[in-house]
């Protein structure tokens, strides 16, 4: 998954977008959950508090009014009248007309000194004794009571203004505690109360709970209520303002806020989802587009692909980029195309001049060949051979001094050179390298088949002025040791010279051999001949070289396995290969073994000699079958010619066989092998 | 309606001084004055309606209604009050009948039992 995220540049914006949009409505969600409560209860408890100190303020107001009215009646004039026993009911029809302005639940009545009540808007406790006499007697001015059967005393003590401020009694206003209902909100939730614990009133607005109240605190919560209470105005002592809340109705708003935002979280998700998925592919599409017709494009090799700028935004201006990349790739593809067929033209014309230029036979015909195919090549140019400044910009031709082993300036190809292209440029410079190997091809071919020449004169003259006088010594010697009778030193002598003058003949005769076979005029006997008939030649051959071998104490074996195979070759040239073989290698052994073995099956025969003789660095190997190539000590080399191996080579490739020379190094012996394909 | 009875100052005790005149009564009544010998004098007034209290203004303030009026306005910005009102005879006996210092004009008749002294005669 996160492999996806990582390598999709769509999937990376999808998450983007979604975190986007998704995270802050989790953290309100978050937050509405863990800290909505309590912010709410702080907020509700502040809200609330204000609202109870309205109240407070509104009950203040109320028990300072009814106080200024008592404090009002109490300075009349008319109050004096208590010293008459009200009697023009004076006194009375102010306390009624002050009750009915009132409009609350209360008795006002006048009591005398003596408390006995003077006068009352209730008519019937007029001329009784004040039963709150005792709180009477202690109240020297404004005072607020609370008794026992439901009532508010508000009571003010009366002084006569006739009789020098002498106490007349006292002004008494009896107010139901059920007037503090005014004070009660009706709110949904909330429940308010005047509550007075000493004597268990209870003004309220709805059912009030039972709570725990306790000094110094203003609040008290369980898990359904909140209540929240304080002692009220000091004129009501002991009457506390209460204000509960129904838990349930304060979090009412944040768990309906908290369900419509699970709600739109789940709403907004999808939304969120489908407004980033479709913005992704927006924003993507176009790029995944680019990213195809470049993948096309390189994988193809497509250069003409365009992409459609789909909009004029940031993507749309990289497809216009990207379009104008492709034009540019495609015009210079294009031109390395055309440099690439030049180039390639250049070639094949270079390897068509090089070709035409090998056909030339002579140095002038090179010349004309090239100048010729040149024109050809760049007719717009004119080309033409002369012998300019050697350190010049025209391509120059150089021959190799032979004699010398050193370069001459040969001449140049005339050319407007500085016009060229730098690629021209080369191209004339390798047309004059070409021109230069050939004209030192054909130097090279002409001076080795005059050396050739020379050699082969110098060989045909050597064998045949040298074999006449040579003849004439062996006829002579030979004719000493058979009809001269001489004593043994001289006989000795004589045969030395006719030892002498043999060897010398052989070696002529090999040159001349070699000088045949490189010649190609050497004529040759092919046969068919079977494996046993092969077997006997080279058994007559070692039998015929037995005494060298056992001159030197050699063990000197043969062995073959034949079957029924035949080869086609030179058998003249096959005993003298084995000979030339057999006598190398008893010449370079000293002792120890000689073996050879034929083998034969039915793809060819092979004959193998091997000795245990001083053998061959293997690094000369490549080497020995040159002719006049020795490796060893000065006094072997004198005995042969150089050519034997260089001849039998020659022989074995001449009649279709195969000759090979391996050691395993000096002092390790050497093996030769002559192949013969059957038939 | 005049007043045809005869009426009588009473006081809660015996006269202070010597005697009390005419000239005396109004300035005790016209808030002129307010002691005899050392006892605060707190006259006592009927209400403005009652007959008594018009035939008393008529002879021994000798002003009508309009004129007392006026005075009792001028001498209310000066800070004074008129006597206190009350709205019966009985009360003005029980008044002065119970504390000390107040004088009312009262009928000769309605004294009665009453144990107060007639301080004036007109």
């Amino acid at each position: 998954m996160m492999r996806r995220i990582k390598n999709s540049l769509s999937a990376k914006l999808l998450v983007l977008l979604f975190l986007i949009g998704f995270i802050p409505y989790l953290l309100i969600l978050i937050y509405t959950k863990v800290y909505g409560q309590e912010q709410i209860l702080e907020s509700t408890i502040a809200r609330e508090s204000v609202q109870m100190l309205q109240i407070e303020e509104a009950v203040d107001m109320h028990l300072q009014q009814l106080r200024r009215g008592l404090l009002f009646l109490a300075q009349l004039e008319l109050m004096d009248d208590v010293v008459v026993n009200d009697l023009d009911h004076r006194i009375l029809q102010t306390l009624e007309a002050y009750h009915e302005v009132l409009g609350l639940e209360a008795t006002l009545l006048v009591v005398d000194d003596q408390h006995h009540i003077v006068s009352s808007t209730e008519i019937a406790m007029i001329d009784h004794s004040y039963s709150y006499a005792k709180e009477l007697s202690h109240t020297k001015e404004f005072q607020v009571y609370t008794v026992d059967d439901g009532k508010i005393l508000f009571v003010v003590p009366l002084f006569s203004q006739l009789d020098n401020g002498r106490e007349l009694g006292h002004l008494i206003m009896e107010y139901g505690v059920e007037n503090l209902h005014r004070f009660n909100l009706n709110s949904r939730g909330v429940t308010t109360a005047l509550w007075s614990p000493q004597f268990n009133y209870r003004v309220s607005s709805g059912e009030l709970l039972p709570f725990e109240l306790e000094e110094g605190r203003e609040l008290s919560e369980d898990s359904e209520r909140l209540t929240l209470y304080r002692p009220i105005n000091p004129l009501l002592e002991g009457w506390y303002l209460i204000y509960q809340l129904d838990k349930s109705v304060v979090f009412g708003f944040l768990e309906q806020l908290n369900l419509y935002l699970v709600m739109g979280a789940v709403f907004g998700m999808a939304t969120i989802a489908m407004l980033a998925f479709y913005m992704a592919r927006r924003v993507v599409y176009p790029l995944k587009l680019l990213q195809e017709q470049t993948r096309v494009m390189v994988a193809e090799h497509r250069y003409d692909l365009k992409v459609p700028p789909c909009s004029d935004d940031e993507v749309g201006q990289l497809a216009r980029s990207f379009n104008v990349l492709s034009d540019d790739i495609e015009s210079v593809m294009a031109a390395l195309k055309a440099e690439s067929q030049l180039r390639m033209l250049r070639l094949t014309q270079l390897i068509a001049l090089f070709h035409q230029l090998l056909s030339s036979q002579n140095e002038q015909s090179c010349l004309q060949i090239a100048l010729h195919a040149l024109q050809e090549i760049v007719p717009e140019h004119k080309v033409a051979f002369k012998v300019m400044d050697e350190n010049g910009p025209h391509p120059a031709i150089y021959l190799y001094d032979f004699e010398h082993q050193r370069e001459l300036y040969y001449g140049s190809l005339s050319i407007d050179f500085d016009g060229l292209e730098e690629e021209e440029k080369e191209f004339f410079l390798a047309a004059a390298a070409m021109i230069s190997a050939r004209l030192n091809q054909l130097r090279a071919y002409k001076r080795l088949q005059k050396d050739d020449e020379a050699k082969r004169t110098f060989i045909s003259y050597l064998s045949h002025e040298l074999r006449t006088p040579l003849h004439a010594i062996l006829t002579q010697t030979q004719y000493l040791i058979g009809y001269e009778s001489m004593n043994e030193i001289q006989l000795d002598k004589i045969a030395h010279i006719e030892n002498a003058s043999q060897q010398l003949l052989s070696m002529i005769n090999d040159l001349l051999d070699l000088a045949k076979l490189e010649a190609g005029k050497y004529d040759l006997q092919l046969e068919t001949v079977g494996c046993e008939e092969i077997v006997g030649t080279v058994d007559t051959l070692m039998q015929m070289l037995a005494p060298l071998a056992e001159q030197k104490k050699l063990e000197y074996t043969l062995h073959s396995a034949c079957q029924e195979v035949q080869c086609v070759i030179d058998l003249r040239l096959l005993r003298r290969v084995v000979s030339n073989l057999l006598s190398n290698a008893i010449k370079f052994t000293e002792d120890g073994t000689i073996s050879c073995s034929i083998k034969a099956d039915a793809q060819e025969v092979v004959i193998m000699i091997r000795d245990s003789g001083r053998g061959i660095d293997p690094k000369l190997l490549s080497t020995l079958c040159d002719p006049f190539v020795q490796y060893g000590a000065a006094s072997e080399v004198e005995k042969g010619s150089g050519v034997g191996l260089a001849l039998s080579q020659r022989y074995a490739t001449l009649f279709g066989a195969r000759l090979e020379i391996s050691s395993e190094g000096l002092g390790k012996g050497a093996c030769a092998t002559v192949s013969m394909s059957t038939i | 309606m005049l007043f045809a009875e005869q009426w009588v100052i009473i006081g809660h005790g015996p006269l202070p001084d010597s005697r009390l005149d005419a000239e005396h009564l109004r300035a005790l009544y016209l808030g002129e004055r307010h002691y005899m010998d050392t006892q605060r004098i707190k006259p006592l007034s009927l209400k403005a309606d009652d007959p008594l209290r018009q035939a008393f203004e008529r002879e021994v303030l000798k002003m009508d209604r309009e004129e007392i009026h006026a005075f009792w306005i001028k001498q209310h910005y000066l800070g004074k009050r008129p006597p206190k009102v009350l709205s019966s005879v009985e009360a003005v006996l029980r008044y002065v009948e119970k504390l000390p210092g107040t004088i009312g004009y009262v009928p000769l008749s309605a004294i009665g039992k009453h144990h107060v002294y007639v301080w004036y005669l007109p």
